[in-house]
């Protein structure tokens, strides 16, 4: 009785797709820098993680408080770095991509608002399937680096 | 008889050994640790005369790095990633090492940009004083710049603008590299990207260190 119970619940997480232990996105260790005094632009770190059992796909991240936001790559190849710019990011089941120095990151450009070390910054994750994701930091002054 | 003369031979010959590989090791000629992360070159380079202006608009020439080992890094101030994080790595190695027993001298930093369209003395005296202590910026004209990229084993190329209704708004392509110039004012090191703060204070003693001898 009991294992026919296991295996029905089985079948339902699989049928679904969802987890049973929180949402299928998450995003943390967001970090919203802003540039040196006079410079432009500000730029954001985060990890995404999908916890589901298939691909997701970021295809855009916004913010009421900046005109433009854009998704970049830096690359760094034969020892020189060049940017490239990002149409989306895919994140594969059961795994996570990490925007972080030197790599992935989200550049942000004219602040709507003055930019004041510590104010609360809101980004919006935007997923091809349509799913959305609010999240917000304190503005900080200095790149996170080993 | 005979027996135990050889065996006491063995014995004085063993001890002799042993005190002799000892004295070696503890007297004997010590070797100089190695950079475990920089590239150092056999023999340093003199760098070709130069003429660059600081973020205080005065000119930066060869003698500017006489008696003082400096960082050098090539970037620009509206690159919104890896120049940032390399000068923060450079500034946060510059302040660990500050706290080492032994430092007696710091290293200089100092951001050359080779986007002197955009990056005025002016800009990079508000930028280089957003890193902190001992960090200098310096730009010039593209013939200046090139003399010491090249050098220096530097690239950079500007790169077209994204939009040519923005012509202001482009990116600079360039190394990533951090090249290290000795208390001569020569080229002596090279430390690759990615760069790491440990990198740095683990190695800059041992190429500090190596020409007081």
């Amino acid at each position: 009785m009991t294992k026919s119970f296991t295996v029905f619940l089985l079948v339902l997480i699989a049928q679904f797709g969802c987890s049973p232990s929180g949402p299928v996105i998450s995003i943390s260790q967001l970090q919203v820098v802003a540039p040196a005094p006079g410079r432009t632009p500000s730029v954001a770190y985060m990890t995404i993680s999908n916890q589901g059992r298939a691909a997701v796909e970021l295809v855009a991240v916004s913010s009421s408080q900046f005109a433009r936001v854009e998704m970049h790559q830096t690359v760094l190849r034969d020892g020189v770095a060049r940017m490239q710019a990002l149409s989306s990011v895919t994140i594969v089941a059961k795994s996570s991509v990490a925007f972080e120095p030197g790599g992935r990151h989200v550049m942000l450009f004219q602040p709507t608002t003055g930019l004041i070390p510590g104010a609360e910054i809101s980004l919006q994750f935007k997923f091809a399937s349509g799913e959305m994701l609010l999240i917000t930091t304190p503005l900080a002054t200095r790149i996170p680096v080993d | 008889m005979a027996s135990s003369t050889k065996t006491l031979t063995i014995i004085v010959l063993t001890l002799a050994a042993l005190v002799g590989s000892v004295l070696l090791l503890t007297l004997g000629p010590r070797q100089a640790p190695s950079p475990e992360h920089a590239l150092r070159l056999p023999d340093p380079k003199s760098l070709p005369e130069f003429e660059l202006l600081d973020q205080d608009a005065k000119r930066i020439t060869n003698d500017w790095f006489d008696d003082q080992w400096t960082l050098v890094f090539f970037g620009f101030t509206s690159c919104p990633d890896i120049c940032p994080a390399t000068l923060q790595v450079l500034s946060l190695a510059r302040a660990k090492l500050a706290n080492e027993d032994g430092m007696r001298e710091l290293p200089e930093i100092l951001l050359i940009s080779v986007d002197p369209g955009r990056d005025s003395p002016e800009i990079l005296k508000t930028y280089v004083a957003h890193f902190g202590d001992g960090v200098s910026g310096a730009t010039g004209s593209q013939k200046e710049l090139q003399k010491l990229t090249t050098a220096l084993g530097v690239y950079f190329a500007i790169e077209e603008p994204e939009s040519i209704d923005d012509p202001g708004n482009y990116n600079v392509a360039h190394s990533a590299h951090v090249v290290v110039i000795d208390n001569h004012g020569r080229y002596h090191a090279v430390f690759s990207a990615p760069h790491t703060v440990d990198a740095f204070v683990s190695d800059l003693p041992i190429l500090m260190q190596a020409y007081r001898r």
